[in-house]
């Protein structure tokens, strides 16, 4: 626990890792094909028999993907929350977390005290460390605890030895000025927030007439959870607060997996001795390579905990090409939003972030709501909330840029009313497109 | 009756600008103080522990004591996990033992919830659950999250709930509108705010709507004090956390005022909550431990 890594895994040689991920892959499989009554149900129906995993294209070929329904499937018609990838072994359930619900359905993960000291620990434990987050340092965070991550950062923080600041109430925005007097009066180091929240803070300290610099003097870094985050966002909120560096945090409770974005900032670290993340054609299920989006797969490679083997969490996800700067070794993916709130073309996927990254480099129109979908004959539609002050000429730059950055024709309309959830996410697609 | 200070608790508070003035004095002789008082000195002072840290003891987090409080509260590591074996205490009256599942539909930031696990507060070992083997989980403390509360229950079955006052009425409504039988997937319902005590009525209310019986757990987040109530409707302070008196007169109007034992971070003495409560010298019927306090 020193320097710019957390522990020597990070930084292990790819053969190591080639070769740990495969054997522990292969226990996952014994151990879900001989225990787990939903993989052995699985396994069965897709004629899937236990071998070791010798490549990526033999495990993507053989082993069948499962998807969030399926697992809804499970417990609608067992009436239970536990349905069978509770790979608890010989410990104890200690606490049972939620997913977030995208299907309108919540499932349940049940987690040990062995995973919250070691494998999904050690994962999340990196990542803090990766955003910088360091002993005797300040953090301010919350822990909406139904959710997986909230309690792998609490756990997190306590093992590498940070002051934890807990504003009041959860990641919604009608919190927002409790973060604000937190980060006011208490002046952390680091601050582990969402960025409709992140976002919201900087609107109220406009709303309040303070310099968002002042506020959040004393803060060096931000990381930021639950949606990509563009460039003039990222560029903004470096620029308004004066912090040294802003990082992005990825993952998923569906799934129960997430990495955190090195100084390189090209996309999140997954560490291959614990999850094993493929990247798959959402049409075909045919595996990508490197620098192909798809649909991302997620393995889960360590056991104490509900397990995930090859589950689709329908996340829009590429695996990076090349290595990363930072040194570490194992994969980095970046991820664009959700599969349901993205344009499936034949030949590409275009998804919110695309959308997302053109629309704020309009000033007036950085972080406003929009809904996306694909447009009849070819192409994506944008509605840009009514909120979003915008007039014809602005709308015709913008339309002009989405033509031009995303090259397929575009349909953009204004002054449509939208629905903000509960996190004051404002950038889903729409479902019915 | 003059009693003295616990001696631990004595040394930390002598070393806070609020109680410092004070050291060597009896617990009686030290002025009440109340949440009124406390804002009124995070303002004053610019200080958002109103002179209540100190300084020498290393925190392991700081809690904002409640939802638009300039006020907060640094925790040692021995504070955090002394708090979750108060909320134990308090779980116990509801007869939570090994293996109950327990529903929390309060926000992760509440006292109520954050002591219920190790993984919900920072340098904890062993949460209220814990201690008792149970199994918590969380539903977040929104009223947009009823329907995902009667989900827990559909498919959990939680032995108990816990539910924030705040979401109490859209609960009982939401369960009414999908039809929905509580007491068929709980056999507890235990309803708390902070520093009120819900109205026997309303209780009776729910329970009646619910099909389940309902009780209140006693809180206050400036004091994290925590107690449970008995099926007798009384509450229970476990004495070895908290030392409790009835202020009458026209400074206490018959409330509440606790003294937390355990906190040696942000020491807490005689801090009048906004709890309307007698102190009953007698004991409790049922039988359970605990200095008895009736708030109705």
């Amino acid at each position: 626990m020193s320097g710019e890594y957390y522990d020597a895994a990070e930084t292990m040689p790819r053969e190591r890792i080639d070769a740990l991920r495969w054997r522990r892959l292969s226990r996952v499989l014994r151990y879900a094909g001989e225990t787990l009554p939903f993989y052995q149900r699985a396994f069965a129906a897709a004629g899937y028999r236990f071998a070791p995993v010798r490549s990526a294209e033999e495990f993507a070929a053989r082993v069948p993907r499962v998807r969030k329904s399926d697992i809804i499937a499970a417990i609608r018609e067992g009436g239970a929350a536990a349905v069978g990838i509770e790979a608890l072994g010989a410990h104890v359930a200690t606490n049972v977390v939620m997913t977030s619900g995208t299907h309108g359905f919540n499932t349940f993960a049940f987690l040990t005290r062995s995973d919250l000291r070691g494998g999904n620990f050690r994962n999340a434990v990196r990542e803090l460390w990766m955003v910088g987050v360091r002993p005797g340092m300040r953090v301010l965070t919350l822990s909406p605890a139904w959710h997986v991550l909230a309690l792998l950062d609490t756990r997190a923080i306590t093992a590498i030895g940070a002051e934890a600041v807990l504003p009041w109430g959860t990641l919604a925005p009608r919190f927002v000025p409790n973060f604000i007097d937190a980060v006011r009066s208490l002046r952390p180091q680091h601050v582990l927030v969402t960025a409709p929240v992140l976002r919201g803070m900087l609107e109220e300290c406009e709303r309040l007439g303070v310099r968002a610099r002042d506020v959040f003097r004393g803060v060096r870094y931000i990381a930021c959870a639950g949606e990509s985050l563009s460039p003039a966002f990222r560029a903004r909120v470096v620029a308004e607060t004066g912090i040294e560096e802003l990082f992005e945090r990825g993952g998923s409770s569906d799934g129960m997996f997430g990495g955190g974005e090195c100084w390189a900032h090209r996309g999140h670290h997954v560490f291959e001795d614990l999850h094993y993340v493929e990247v798959v054609d959402p049409r075909t299920g045919e595996l990508l390579p490197p620098g192909r989006r798809g649909s991302a797969v997620v393995t889960n490679l360590t056991l104490g905990r509900s397990v995930y083997v090859r589950f689709e969490p329908e996340d829009v996800a590429e695996i990076r090409e090349g290595d990363c700067a930072c040194g570490r070794t194992h994969p980095v993916v970046e991820l664009y939003g959700r599969l349901s709130d993205s344009v499936v073309l034949p030949d590409r996927i275009i998804a919110p972030f695309d959308v997302r990254c053109v629309v704020d480099e309009f000033p007036p129109l950085l972080g406003q709501p929009f809904e996306m979908g694909p447009l009849e004959g070819g192409g994506v539609r944008v509605r840009l909330s009514a909120a979003a002050p915008a007039d014809d000429a602005l709308l015709e730059r913008l339309d002009r840029a989405l033509r031009e950055s995303l090259a397929v024709p575009v349909a953009l309309t204004a002054g449509e009313h939208m629905v903000v959830g509960w996190k004051g996410q404002t950038m889903r697609g729409r479902r019915d497109g | 009756m003059r009693r003295k200070l616990p001696a631990r608790l004595a040394q930390h508070a002598a070393r806070t600008p609020l109680y410092g003035p004070h050291a060597g004095a009896t617990l009686d002789a030290i002025p009440y103080v109340d949440l009124h008082d406390l804002i009124a000195r995070t303002e004053a002072d610019a200080d958002p522990f109103a002179g209540r840290r100190d300084p020498s003891s290393a925190s392991v987090c700081v809690l904002q004591a409640g939802d638009r409080l300039p006020l907060y509260l640094a925790l040692a590591r021995g504070d955090v996990a002394a708090a979750a074996r108060a909320l134990a205490s308090a779980w116990r009256l509801y007869g939570i033992g090994r293996g109950d599942h327990v529903l929390i539909y309060d926000y992760g930031t509440s006292p109520a919830t954050l002591f219920a696990s190790w993984s919900y507060v920072p340098g904890l070992r062993a949460g209220a659950a814990d201690l008792l083997g149970a199994i918590p989980i969380c539903n977040d403390g929104l009223a947009e999250f009823a329907p995902r509360a009667l989900h827990v229950l559909r498919y959990l079955r939680p032995q108990a709930v816990f539910v924030g006052a705040e979401v109490m009425p859209v609960f009982v409504r939401r369960a009414a509108e999908e039809q929905f039988d509580v007491g068929a997937h709980t056999r507890l319902i235990i309803v708390s705010a902070d520093e009120e005590s819900a109205r026997p009525e309303d209780l009776a209310g729910w329970s009646t709507a619910l099909g389940v019986p309902v009780r209140s757990m006693l809180r206050s987040g400036p004091a994290l004090f925590f107690a449970g109530q008995c099926e007798a409707g009384v509450f229970h302070v476990d004495p070895a956390c908290y030392a409790v008196e009835g202020v009458s007169g026209d400074r206490g109007g018959g409330r509440l005022c606790v003294t937390n034992l355990f906190l040696t971070a942000t020491p807490v003495i005689r801090h009048l909550t906004d709890i309307v409560a007698t102190i009953d010298a007698s004991l409790c019927a049922c039988g359970a431990p605990g200095v008895a306090v009736r708030t109705s």
